[in-house]
């Protein structure tokens, strides 16, 4: 541990955080604040949350293919644990996996050794924010298993049936699931807060605003867009739990209450969301193809822009998910414009994608096969997406498996494929040691081919009416015709989840027997990789903290030898 | 040319007249001030943050443009 | 190309520039500009929900009507207390603790805000005016309760500030930090209280 007094950073970073005498032993890890070691909190909390997520999504999925069967591992699903599974598991794998994972572990391990600086500007805020998210993770797995059993009125929490205990049946799940989430949020806030005053203030000297790395502006705009957005629905959460625990009527019709109102609120924020998860995955896939294709990203400030827009955009099109709920016809025409509008600087991101890859030396390994797994699959939900944009095609997919599939094949490649794409490029700066490439591969494929053999049956179940809340379909006969397309989503959904198995083995081995990394594997011009693997505490020894001369993808520059041009050469 | 984007045009203020179908007539309240109310609000909370953010980020650029200069 | 290992190494670090807002001046700003999402979404609801009443007698049959000029001068005195703060704030620049005064009154005129609020809130309850006996009376704690609890953490920022200041450690930019959440504070009070008292 590098731990001494940092010097002359006057002014730029109001005070540390590099106690001499630090907690000592294990209480080292947990009452850090460190960012690494708060990233690597928030890493290992998200993982473990998706494992639950992705368990979740086996149990009810059995109970789908075999109706009424014993679930093995968790035995007969009743219509009400069904719900609660589905509910709990949108939640955990936004809430608590895609945000997690992607914006705190990431934004937290790579803003800081980006930018160069020794650690986030309020460290102990750091802490509190991580602390704030364990609580959190603790209630939501608690609200399963109180009196009544847990959530089960969907993510969105839609009232009159999430506004009392007598509607829901789980007065408690539902109240812990709505703190839960609630406590979650103001998690994000502090690391949000976090984040964006980092970059702005503790850049390395000669850092200009795009000499950044693409990831980190991602990250700051998601957490804008994130902070910017959740206040409504922090209101709303506020008022629907007057209406669980007090007894008053805000969103309950029987109480003189507006149901359409929760959802205004909830959407604000809602639609912003799915924006504040994506960005950093597309940060993590831009930074990871200009690496392997040797390649300057095609269009820096095309790429800074667009983002920027999409970010302004993202704040129009919320009410899309509302289109059959009675809102005003004309505001839907609005929001069916803007819908589809959205997607042409998505489509742009595709493209700046495409075209730094055109032309350039490409290395297929696993954190490449997945950033490309990103964009291809991604693109897919894109696409599905222009036809729920579409009022009129709206009203006969909204809540069908339609919809679901459309939803998965945008977060699956966020949260899943995003995340693994990060973790398996950073891991040797993570733990100061390289991963073995083929179990990676296997591990890749083992993943994705079943992936698209879950969601694309969906789609077709989709068009063929099947609506998402029915817990057993064999009531409707021209549902139940369509069996064996649930079959099969299940059978790949089970291959899926065995394929982790190789993940997590190839994990822990790589941990403990893994050959050493060196500081810059993959020769990789952006700052983080200048320090050693893992990156001592404070990150580079005090009186080397580095200078930044160029922009971060000067790959394969004509006037240079190597092909890579790190940020912190003098010119 | 010109006709195609006046036909375009008259397509486009169409959608400001659309004939009301509630598909959920339940919660579908018929009420123009409760319409006018979730438009305006819809307006507010959208206008708001992105009002905040432009103005906020104005005025970082003049505080870093000022201190580049006295620099 | 010269190996650049060694003119990293051996550099003297030129220290880092002063930035050019400080930390905590964007931190509170990124917090409040939160809050002001919080509290647009409360209103906003407050503004569909009075919609929804709009020909119906009001306030409710055996509810309160809410003390709208009470609450004036109380506004009055929130509002006075936001121009003193500006006031503490030349004061400070141009002597530290000339700021001590204002900044004094200040936090009193806050205080006698929340205190006369908290006075209203009893004879409220005492009319029978509560979050339970209806969806008017929950609106109005929802809503004022958020702000009072926001008043009650801006005062003890005020609070610590002046006690900083009376030590003579209280730097410009945790003064402009507790200043500008004061702000968020007063300004935010006209807006309910046009709406929430209307």
């Amino acid at each position: 541990m590098a731990d001494a007094s940092v010097t002359t950073v006057e002014g730029a970073v109001e005070h540390h955080a590099h106690e001499h005498h630090g907690p000592q032993g294990i209480l080292k890890y947990i009452w850090s604040t460190d960012h690494k070691i708060i990233a690597m909190q928030y890493l290992f909390t998200g993982l473990f949350m998706g494992l639950v997520g992705g368990l979740m999504a086996y149990v009810f999925r059995m109970q789908l293919a075999f109706p009424g069967i014993s679930v093995p591992g968790f035995g007969v699903v009743s219509p009400h644990e069904y719900n609660a599974l589905v509910t709990n598991h949108g939640s955990i794998m936004i809430f608590w996996v895609a945000m997690p994972v992607l914006i705190a572990a990431f934004g937290n391990f790579l803003i800081p050794l980006m930018v160069g600086a020794d650690d986030m500007v309020f460290p102990k805020i750091n802490r509190l924010s991580y602390q704030v998210f364990f609580v959190s993770a603790v209630l939501i797995l608690a609200s399963l298993f109180v009196e009544g059993g847990g959530f089960g009125g969907a993510w969105t929490a839609y009232p009159p049936l999430s506004a009392q205990g007598d509607y829901n049946l789980s007065s408690l799940g539902a109240t812990l699931w709505l703190i839960a989430v609630a406590l979650e949020f103001i998690a994000f806030l502090l690391g949000g807060i976090n984040f964006i005053t980092t970059m702005m203030n503790s850049r390395a000297p000669g850092m200009k605003a795009y000499d950044i790395p693409l990831v980190c502006w991602m990250i700051v705009i998601a957490s804008i867009l994130f902070m910017l957005s959740v206040g409504p629905l922090i209101a709303g959460a506020i008022m629907l739990l007057f209406d669980q625990t007090i007894g008053t009527g805000f969103f309950d019709p029987a109480r003189g209450g507006d149901p359409i109102l929760w959802q205004h609120l909830f959407w604000f924020f809602g639609h912003p969301e799915v924006y504040v998860v994506l960005l950093p995955a597309l940060g993590i896939t831009i930074d990871i193809v200009a690496t392997f294709s040797r390649k300057k990203v095609f269009g820096y400030k095309i790429m800074l822009y667009t983002v920027v827009a999409t970010g302004v955009l993202s704040f129009f099109v919320w009410a899309h998910h509302q289109f059959i709920a009675g809102i005003d016809p004309r505001m839907a025409n609005v929001f069916m414009v803007t819908t589809l509008l959205i997607s042409v600087p998505i489509a742009e991101l595709c493209f700046v994608v495409i075209a730094t890859l055109y032309g350039g030396s490409i290395t297929l390994n696993t954190p490449m096969l997945w950033a490309l797994a990103f964009m291809a699959e991604f693109l897919l939900g894109g696409v599905t997406g222009i036809f729920l944009g579409a009022t009129g095609a709206d009203i006969y997919l909204h809540d069908t498996y339609f919809v679901l599939a459309h939803f998965h094949y945008t977060f699956f490649p966020i949260a899943i494929i995003g995340t693994f794409a990060a973790l398996t490029y950073w891991f040797p700066k993570m733990f100061g040691r390289m991963m073995n490439d083929t179990l990676g591969k296997i591990h890749f494929w083992g993943t994705i081919i079943p992936f698209n053999f879950i969601f694309i049956p969906l789609f077709v179940l989709g068009l063929g009416g099947q609506h998402r809340r029915i817990y057993d379909f064999q009531n409707f006969p021209e549902l139940a015709a369509m069996q064996p397309f649930r079959v099969f989503a299940t059978m790949s959904l089970i291959v899926m989840l065995l394929f982790q198995l190789v993940f997590f083995y190839n994990f822990i081995q790589s941990l403990r027997k893994g050959p050493k990394a060196e500081r810059n594997p993959w020769k990789a011009n952006t700052l983080e990789w200048t320090t050693e693997s893992p990156p001592p505490h404070g990150n580079w020894p005090p009186d080397q903290l580095p200078r930044v001369y160029r922009g971060p993808y000067e790959y394969a520059h004509p006037d240079r030898e190597e092909d890579y041009w790190p940020q912190n050469l003098p010119a | 040319m010109r006709r195609l984007k006046a036909l375009a045009l008259a397509l486009a203020a169409l959608t400001a007249f659309p004939g009301f179908a509630s598909a959920c007539p339940m919660c579908f309240d018929p009420s123009a001030e409760n319409r006018m109310a979730f438009l305006v609000t819809a307006m507010v909370l959208t206008a708001l943050p992105l009002g905040m953010v432009s103005g906020v980020g104005l005025w970082l650029r003049r505080r870093i443009r000022k201190r580049d200069r006295t620099d | 190309m010269e190996s650049a290992t060694l003119t990293d190494r051996e550099r003297t670090e030129p220290p880092r520039r002063e930035p050019a807002v400080p930390n905590c001046v964007i931190g509170t700003i990124l917090f409040v500009g939160t809050e002001i999402m919080l509290f647009a979404g409360l209103i906003s609801a407050h503004v569909i929900f009075m919609s929804e009443r709009i020909g119906e007698l009001w306030p409710p049959p055996g509810q309160p009507r809410l003390p709208f000029e009470e609450t004036a001068i109380n506004t009055a005195a929130l509002m006075a207390s936001g121009i003193v703060l500006a006031f503490g704030r030349l004061a400070y620049n141009q002597q530290p603790r000339r700021a001590l005064l204002p900044l004094g009154m200040a936090l009193a005129l806050g205080m006698f805000f929340v205190g006369f609020q908290g006075v209203e809130w009893v004879g409220l309850i005492g009319e029978g005016l509560t979050l339970q006996s209806s969806t008017y009376g929950a609106f109005f704690y929802t809503i004022v309760g958020a702000h009072a609890l926001h008043a009650v953490a801006a005062l003890i920022c005020l609070a610590w500030a002046w006690s900083r200041l009376w030590r003579g450690t209280l730097g410009k930019a945790h003064f402009d930090s507790v200043q500008i959440f004061w702000y968020f504070v007063v300004l935010v009070w006209p807006v309910i209280f046009f709406q929430v008292y209307q």
